[in-house]
């Protein structure tokens, strides 16, 4: 026990324990809304299209982040456009950007002279390097999620629930759409930090996952996936630091072990 | 009587190959209408052309001033394979769903008090805190018509109401649009002829054009003059106005 309260006493510890607050709550609340409306996929793709920009970032010497962002808003918003203007099916769509983004990071990244130290942290997380500035960036965006998501919740459930309904009253479906996959490309980008490209998709599915074992009502969905989401995130960092294995990869293992027991559990009962 | 919809020269296409061509059609007040044709023929394009889902190539539709002009909601019941089962959304607030410009937590808002009440006329009050992947097709058709009719609309309308619905509902479901029927009009899309042919007062066949058929007793003859190829079925249990005999 003290020598948890002795992590606590570190800066770099603070700092991951906030990151993990912010990625908790803006997953939870965008993952439960991606796993509702089945665009899991999507959110897979504008992820891996955001390595383009890093790899972009790299080359040209800017801030790896913004490039990520730059390439998630620029897939989300042309996966959208290649499935509803140019008619191309949206897995295939969802597809093309996913490993154009790809192909594009990996050879920015093979242009850039010399080695580039930081890559292994994009794709695979390091929570523990959090800087303060990125922190401030995570907090802005859970302020923004957390207001879009309170004054709008039962436009946004309606419009996921049954779009074409929404759209027959009158609601402005396609800006809420648009609005809320710039949301999802920003959460995805600001939260790379944590645990990385290749295993974003975890936190805004698994808690997800475990969220809904125990509630069919979408507003009680968003809180208690962000509460799963921050107790697996926490629960990784220590065994983490303890067992000295990689931050990313110990969250994931324990959301998945959350869920694995709790659904072992419930099928007991 | 003044017509609550006037469809004229309608067209509407997909990808340009049309799928109604130059329909014209008025719903009044009170009517029952029941729409009848083959797949494909363009049930469902029209009831998205009148809920303004999709937009026409030519021709077009005028709302009367006693439907609040276009703003005002019409009462949509969609085909329930379209409903994701598994989102997760109480029954309540499906119906709350109804309402959907309003917020039903403002002081003074009734939607909340209509919306109890519409699930207790229903009789499906035991039933609203349920998740909607939890129901029966018969209580789904309920719980989207409590959503339908919140908004207090002058006209509702149905698209294949009877599917994956059991026949004891079936009936009720009949019964409760003749009621409803009462007091606002209803346009009924329909594989189920012979069952809809006893409610309705009158039938349109689309097959790419549309017949209007002022009356709800209608020939194998006519639905072939109509080119409208559906077969009409008798249901032993709906004896009443299946079919006139043609020699």
């Amino acid at each position: 026990m003290s020598a948890i309260i002795e992590l606590f006493s570190y800066d770099f510890f603070q700092k991951a324990f906030w990151a993990a607050v912010f990625a908790s709550i803006s997953c939870g609340i965008i993952g439960a809304y991606i796993v509702s409306r089945r665009i899991v996929f999507i959110s897979g793709g504008i992820t891996h299209a955001s390595f383009g920009g890093i790899g972009l970032a790299f080359f040209l010497g800017f801030n790896p982040l913004l490039g990520a962002v730059l390439f998630a808003v620029l897939s989300a918003l042309g996966i959208q456009f290649f499935t509803r203007v140019a008619e191309i099916r949206e897995d295939s769509s969802i597809a093309i950007w996913w490993s154009l983004g790809m192909a594009l990071g990996i050879i920015f990244v093979f242009l850039t002279p010399g080695y580039t130290p930081n890559l292994m942290s994009y794709l695979f997380g390091n929570i523990l390097t959090v800087t303060v500035s990125e922190l401030w960036w995570m907090f802005t965006l859970n302020v923004v999620i957390v207001s879009f998501f309170a004054v709008f919740l039962r436009k946004i459930l309606y419009i996921a629930f049954d779009e074409e309904f929404a759209r027959a009253a009158g609601l402005p479906v396609a800006l809420f759409n648009y609005l809320i996959i710039v949301l999802i490309a920003l959460t995805v980008v600001l939260n790379i930090r944590v645990v990385g490209i290749i295993l974003i998709l975890s936190l805004l599915t698994i808690p997800q996952a475990t969220a809904n074992m125990f509630t069919k009502d979408f507003k009680s969905l968003l809180v208690l996936s962000s509460v799963f989401a921050f107790v697996g995130t926490i629960a990784g960092l220590f065994i983490s630091y303890f067992l000295n294995i990689p931050s990313g990869a110990a969250i994931i293992f324990t959301l998945v072990l959350i869920f694995g027991v709790l659904r072992l559990v419930k099928s007991f009962i | 009587m003044d017509a609550l919809i006037k469809i004229e020269n309608l067209t509407v296409a997909y990808d340009k190959v049309p799928v109604l061509e130059k329909v014209n059609l008025e719903v009044r007040e009170k009517d029952f209408l029941g729409v009848i044709g083959p797949n494909g023929g363009g049930k469902t394009t029209l009831l998205k052309a009148i809920l303004g889902l999709l937009k026409p190539e030519s021709g077009k539709i005028t709302f009367s001033p006693k439907m609040g002009g276009r703003k005002k909601p019409i009462g949509y019941l969609p085909q329930v394979k379209h409903i994701d089962r598994k989102f997760p959304i109480t029954v309540f607030d499906v119906v709350l769903s109804g309402a959907i410009m309003q917020n039903p937590n403002k002081a003074g808002s009734q939607v909340k008090n209509r919306a109890e009440l519409l699930l207790e006329e229903m009789g499906i009050t035991g039933i609203r805190n349920k998740a909607i992947g939890e129901l029966s097709g018969g209580q789904m058709q309920r719980v989207f018509l409590c959503r339908a009719l919140l908004s207090q609309p002058k006209l509702l309308i149905l698209d294949e109401p009877d599917t994956f619905v059991d026949n004891r509902f079936e009936g009720e479901l009949y019964e409760k649009l003749r009621k409803l029927n009462e007091e606002i009009a209803i346009v009924l899309v329909s594989h189920d002829v012979g069952t809809i042919t006893s409610y309705v007062k009158t039938i349109a066949c689309v097959n790419k054009l549309l017949h209007y058929h002022p009356s709800n007793v209608i020939s194998q003859q006519q639905l072939a003059n109509y080119n409208c190829p559906i077969q009409i079925i008798s249901h032993g249990e709906v004896p009443h106005t299946v079919l006139k005999h043609h020699h």
